[in-house]
C-alpha cells in the first residue's frame, strides 16, 4: 500500500482531535511576572551590573559606604560572571577537538551521566561538599564513557546508539537517587540546591567551585598547548599519526578524560542538559569564521567567553536564568555568523553565486557579439557594435532580457550601450575572445580526446568556458597543439586579435 | 513484610499509571527501533529536547488567546491543542535547523544536533520562566515524569491514539520505511517519495515524545527510544523482528519497572516509577549485551577462547611432530615419544599451558602421555597434523608461486592462515598449483 499525503493529514487530524478532547493537566498561564522588563528596568540593571562586576558593589542605601550585604552581592555576581566565563573559554577550546574528532554528542550524554555521580557522593558525605560531589561525578563520567566504548567495540550496537544507552541508563539511575534523596527523610535535611545541578545557576557557586573551575581550566590549556601539534596531526591525519608513532587511541582518550573533567566542573553553571551547548556551539561560530586549527581554538575560546559574559549579563538584566541565557546568546551568535560569515556564511554563498552567475550572463553576451562579427566577417564590433535584437536572436532570449544584462555590462568597463547597440571595448573584446577561444579548444579536446560526436560537445563547453583558467588553457591549447579549427571547422580565434598583415598571411 | 500479592499490583491504584507506561513504551520503543536502524537514534534526544519551546510558547500562547483559562465550551481544552502544535511546530523546526546547518555550512551533522537541540531547550526553559507562575511545567515534571498523577482511563487516551498510530502507520508503510531509510536511491527511483516518510516519521516521533512528555518526562524518552530497540538488535536480524522484539521488550521494561518501584517502595525506599522504568531497561540490555546467544560478550569471548585453544593444540601437535626422531625415517607407525619441556620450548610457551592443551589432545585421542615427560602422537594425531602441515606449505608454495612473495617472508603468514583453511580450499590450492609433492622450501608436502 502507497503512501500518500492524505494518510498523513488524516493521522495528524485524528491526533489532534483527541489531543483536544484530553482534560487539562498543565494549567493555563497567567501572565504575572514578578518584575517586568522595561527600558528604565534596563538601564537600571545594567548599571548595577557592571557596578557590581568591576568595581565591587552598588551603594543602594545611598549612604555612601557599601554595607556588607551590598559587597556580597556583588562578590557573588562577580563570582558568577567569572565562573560563566571560565566555563565558556575551557569548553571553547576543548570542544574544538571534541567537534572535530565527530565527538560532539560524546558532551551531551557526559552532562546527562555525571548525575548518578553527584548522587552517590551526596549520599556518601552526607552534604553538599564540592570535592565529594566532583569526584563522584567524575567517577560516573568516566565509567559511562568506558560503557559506551565497549558496547562499541564489543557489539554491533552503532555508536550513537550507544551514547543514547549510556545516557539514558545513568541518567536514569541519576534521577532514581535523586528521587529518593529529596523523599527520604534522612537524607533529605541537606539536599536543596542539588537540583542546581540539572538546569545549573552560576549564583550558587561558591569558592571550591570557582577553584576547582579554574584548575581544570589550567588543566585543560596546558594539556592543549602542550600537545598542541599531536591533537592536530591525530585529529586531520590519522595514517600520518600512526607513521610517526603517535598513539591515536590514547590522544582520544587523554581527550575524552578531559572533556568528562571539564563537563563535571562545568555542569553546576549550565546543568546537564545545557553543558553539550558549550562544546559545540562556540567552536561550530568558530568554525565558519577560521580555518587554522590555532585560530579556530583562539576565536571559540573568544566567543565561550563572550557568551559566558553576555549570558550573565543578560540573565541579570532580563530576570532569566543564566545557564539558557548564556546558550541562547551563544547560539544567536551562531545563527548570525551563519548568516553573514565572510566565507562560510550563507550570504556570502548566495552573493559568490550571484556573482558568478552574472559573470556567466555577461560573459555569454559578449561572446555572442563577438560571434556575430565573426560570422559576418566584420571587425566592427569594438567601432559600430551589434544590435541587441541580433544578440537576442543568436541567444535565443527576449530583447528585454537581453537589455537586461546589457545594462549590467557598462558598469564594467567592457561594453557601451549605444543606441541599442552593445558596443565591445577593447577589453571587453579580448574577454569575448578568451571565452570563445576557451569554447571551441574544450570542444575539440572533447571531441578529439574524449571521442564525443561533434553534435554532442557544444553544451560542456558552453559551462566550461566561464571558468577555465589562464594556465589551464594554455596547457590545453598546447596539449592540442595549437589547433587553428573546432570540430565544426570554426576557427579558433587567437589569443591577441591578428595584425592587419597577419591577417593577409593567414587569408594567403 | 507484606504478602506477595500485594507486592504485586494494587489493582485499583496501579491500573492506570501501569496501562499509560506501557503505552509510552510500546509507542516509543517501536518508533526508535526505526529510528535505531535508520543510523538516527540520537534524532529521539534531539526532538525530546526541542519540543520544550514548543510546549512553552504553546501553554504562553493559550494563555493569552483565553485568559481565563483552558477549559472551554464541550469540556475540550484548547491549551492541548495549542501544547501539540508548539511542540510539532518546534520539533520540525529544530530538525529542519539541523539539516540547514549541516547542509548549507561546513559545520558537521553531529555538532549541528549538539547546538540546536541544546538552545532549543535553553529558549525552552527561558519561556517557561517567563511564564511560571501559572504553568506547572517545574523539575519534577520534565526530569521524572509524572506517571503517579494518572488516574482515570481518558488520561491515557491521546497516548493510546499515538500508540495506535504508530503500529498502524508501521503496518501500513513497513515496506516504505524499510526502503527509505536502508536504500533511499533505490526509493527514490521506484517512485517513492523519501522525504514524505522521513517527515511522517519525525512528526509521528514529535507527537509521541509529546504524548510521553508528562508521562516519563522529557529526558527518559530517550532511554525508551534507544535502549530497547538496541537490546533487540543485538538479539534479531530482521527489520520486523528487531521492532517487535523492540515492542516487547519496551513493555517488559515498562512493567517491571512499575513493579520494580512498588516493590522498593513498600521496602521504604521511594523512587519515582519512569526511572525505574529506564533503569530495567538498561538492566535488560546489559544482561543481553553480556549473554545474548550470538553477539554477547560472554559467546564472543567464548568463541575467542575455543579458538585460540584451538589453535594452541594444533600447535602442540606440531612441535610433535617436529621433534619426532622417526619423522624424517618415514616410520610413524611406531612412533617414539618426544618429552614436553622440548616442545615448550619449540612454541614459547608457559609449560602450565601446553599441560592443559596436551591433556585435551589426550582426551579426544590424538596425543598420548607416557607419563614421564614424554608425549607421542597417535594415528590419529599423525593424520591431523599432516593435513595441517598440508594446508601450511601449500600456502607457502601459492605465495612464492603465484603471488610472487619471498620464500623467507611467507612462513609467518602460512603459520597463521593453516589454522583456517577449509578442507575444501586446501584442495583448490593444491590443483591450482598442479599437486606439487615438494614445497619451495624443499619439504615434502604431506599427502
Amino acid at each position: 500500500m502507497a503512501l500518500k499525503k492524505g494518510h498523513l493529514v488524516a493521522l495528524l487530524l485524528l491526533e489532534i482531535t483527541v489531543m483536544a478532547v484530553r482534560p487539562p493537566s498543565v494549567h493555563a498561564v497567567q501572565f504575572s511576572r514578578e518584575r517586568d522588563v522595561t527600558w528604565d528596568s534596563i538601564v537600571r540593571e545594567t548599571r548595577s551590573f557592571f557596578a557590581n562586576v568591576f568595581l565591587g558593589g552598588v551603594d543602594e542605601d545611598g549612604d555612601g559606604t557599601l554595607s556588607n550585604g551590598e559587597r556580597a552581592n556583588s562578590s557573588l555576581l562577580r563570582s558568577a560572571s567569572v565562573a560563566a566565563v571560565l566555563v565558556g573559554v575551557t569548553c571553547g577550546l576543548l570542544g574544538c577537538f571534541i567537534t572535530l574528532r565527530r565527538m560532539a554528542m560524546f558532551g551531551d550524554m557526559l552532562g546527562h551521566a555525571v548525575l548518578p555521580g553527584i548522587a552517590v557522593g551526596y549520599i556518601l558525605v552526607g552534604s553538599k561538599s564540592t570535592p565529594a560531589l566532583l569526584l563522584g561525578a567524575l567517577g560516573a563520567g568516566l565509567l559511562a564513557a568506558a560503557l559506551t566504548k565497549t558496547i562499541c567495540s564489543w557489539s554491533r550496537v552503532k555508536e550513537d546508539a550507544a551514547l543514547g544507552i549510556s545516557l539514558s541508563f545513568f541518567y536514569a539511575l541519576g534521577s532514581w537517587l535523586l528521587f529518593w534523596i529529596t523523599r527520604d527523610p534522612a537524607l533529605r535535611t541537606e539536599a536543596s540546591g542539588l537540583d542546581e545541578y540539572l538546569f545549573g545557576n552560576p549564583a550558587v557557586i561558591n569558592p571550591p567551585d570557582l577553584w576547582a573551575l579554574g584548575l581544570a581550566a589550567a588543566v585543560v590549556l596546558g594539556i592543549v598547548s602542550i600537545g598542541f601539534k599531536e591533537f592536530l596531526v591525530c585529529t586531520f591525519d590519522q595514517g600520518f599519526a600512526a607513521s610517526i608513532g603517535l598513539n591515536r587511541g590514547k590522544a582520544d582518550t587523554t581527550l575524552l578524560v578531559l572533556l568528562t573533567v571539564v563537563i563535571v566542573v562545568s555542569i553546576k553553571v549550565l546543568g546537564v542538559v545545557l553543558v553539550a551547548a558549550a562544546l559545540t556551539i562556540p567552536p561550530a561560530t568558530a568554525y565558519l569564521l577560521t580555518d587554522r586549527l590555532k585560530r579556530l581554538c583562539l576565536v571559540s575560546a573568544a566567543i565561550g567567553a563572550l557568551s559566558g559574559f553576555g549570558g550573565t549579563y543578560l540573565s541579570a538584566v532580563l530576570y532569566i536564568g543564566t545557564g539558557p541565557a548564556i546558550v541562547c546568546l551563544a547560539f544567536g551568535l551562531l545563527l548570525v555568523v551563519f548568516v553573514v560569515s565572510p566565507r562560510h556564511g550563507i550570504l556570502s554563498r548566495i552573493l559568490r553565486h550571484r556573482s558568478l552567475a552574472l559573470r556567466t550572463a555577461r560573459e555569454n553576451i559578449l561572446a555572442a557579439a563577438f560571434r556575430i562579427c565573426e560570422r559576418e566577417k566584420r571587425s566592427e564590433a569594438t567601432s559600430v557594435g551589434v544590435t541587441l535584437e541580433n544578440i537576442a536572436a543568436a541567444r535565443n532570449e527576449s530583447v528585454e532580457a537581453t537589455r537586461a544584462i546589457a545594462r549590467k555590462l557598462r558598469g564594467s568597463g567592457w561594453a557601451l550601450l549605444r543606441d541599442d547597440r552593445l558596443v565591445l571595448t577593447v577589453e571587453g573584446e579580448e574577454r569575448a575572445r578568451r571565452v570563445v577561444r576557451t569554447h571551441r579548444l574544450w570542444e575539440l579536446f572533447l571531441s578529439q580526446e574524449a571521442r564525443l560526436p561533434p553534435d554532442h560537445v557544444h553544451p560542456g563547453a558552453e559551462e566550461i568556458e566561464h571558468y577555465m583558467t589562464d594556465e589551464a588553457l594554455e596547457e590545453l591549447e598546447k596539449f592540442l597543439n595549437h589547433p587553428r579549427t573546432d570540430p565544426h571547422g570554426r576557427a579558433i580565434p587567437d589569443s591577441k586579435p591578428r595584425t592587419g598583415r597577419e591577417q593577409r598571411e593567414a587569408d594567403a | 513484610m507484606n504478602s506477595a500479592a500485594e507486592l504485586w499490583f494494587d489493582w485499583s491504584l496501579d491500573t492506570w499509571p501501569v496501562f499509560m507506561a506501557v503505552l509510552v513504551a510500546l509507542s516509543t520503543s517501536l518508533l526508535g527501533g526505526v529510528f535505531l536502524l535508520r543510523r538516527a537514534a540520537l534524532l529521539g534526544d534531539a526532538v525530546s529536547h526541542s519540543v520544550l519551546p514548543g510546549i512553552a510558547a504553546g501553554l504562553l500562547l493559550s494563555g493569552l488567546v483565553h485568559p481565563t483559562g483552558g477549559e472551554e465550551a464541550f469540556g475540550v481544552s484548547r491549551n492541548m491543542l495549542y501544547v501539540l502544535g508548539g511542540a510539532l511546530v518546534a520539533g520540525i523546526l529544530s530538525t529542519t535547523m539541523i539539516e540547514a546547518l549541516s547542509r548549507y555550512s561546513r559545520i558537521k551533522p553531529d555538532t549541528a544536533l549538539g547546538a540546536v537541540f541544546p538552545a532549543f531547550f535553553a529558549v525552552g526553559v527561558i519561556l517557561i520562566e517567563v511564564a511560571a507562575s501559572g504553568a506547572h511545567l517545574d523539575a519534577d515534571c520534565v526530569f521524572y515524569g509524572s506517571l503517579e498523577l494518572i488516574a482515570e482511563f481518558h488520561q491515557t487516551v491521546p497516548t493510546l491514539v499515538a500508540t495506535v498510530f504508530v503500529a498502524v502507520f508501521l503496518l501500513v508503510a513497513l515496506k516504505e520505511i524499510l526502503l527509505s531509510s536502508f536504500d533511499p536511491g533505490l526509493a527514490r527511483t521506484l517512485g517513492l517519495r523519501v522525504r514524505l516518510v522521513d517527515n511522517a516519521l519525525i512528526v509521528l516521533l514529535t507527537a509521541t515524545v509529546v504524548c510521553a512528555f508528562e508521562a516519563v518526562g522529557a529526558i527518559l524518552v530517550i532511554a525508551f527510544l534507544i535502549i530497547p530497540p538496541a537490546t533487540a538488535y543485538l538479539l534479531a536480524d530482521r527489520f520486523h523482528r528487531v521492532l517487535l522484539l523492540s515492542a516487547l521488550l519496551g513493555v517488559t521494561s515498562a512493567v517491571l519497572g512499575c513493579w520494580l518501584t512498588i516493590l522498593l517502595g513498600s521496602a521504604g525506599f521511594e523512587t519515582a516509577r519512569a526511572p525505574s522504568m529506564a533503569v530495567v531497561a538498561g538492566l535488560l540490555f546489559l544482561l543481553v549485551f553480556l549473554l545474548a546467544p550470538e553477539r554477547g560478550v560472554l559467546a564472543r569471548y567464548r568463541r575467542q577462547r575455543a579458538l585460540s585453544r584451538r589453535i594452541l593444540d594444533e600447535n602442540l601437535l606440531g612441535a610433535i611432530y617436529r621433534l619426532h626422531p622417526t619423522q624424517t625415517a618415514g616410520a610413524s607407525a611406531d612412533p617414539v615419544a618426544v618429552s614436553l619441556d622440548q616442545t615448550a620450548d619449540i612454541l614459547r610457551y608457559p609449560l602450565p599451558e601446553l599441560r592443559h592443551s596436551l591433556a585435551r589432545g589426550v582426551k579426544r585421542g590424538e596425543v598420548v602421555d607416557h607419563g614421564d615427560g614424554r608425549v607421542s602422537l597417535t594415528a590419529e594425531g599423525t593424520s591431523r597434523i599432516e593435513r595441517i602441515l598440508r594446508a601450511h606449505r601449500l600456502w607457502e608454495s601459492y605465495m612464492i608461486q603465484e603471488l610472487g612473495a619471498r620464500p623467507d617472508h611467507v612462513h609467518d603468514t602460512a603459520d597463521v592462515i593453516e589454522h583456517y583453511l577449509q578442507p575444501s580450499l586446501v584442495e583448490e590450492l593444491d590443483s591450482t598449483l598442479r599437486r606439487p609433492t615438494k614445497d619451495p622450501h624443499g619439504k615434502e608436502i604431506p599427502k
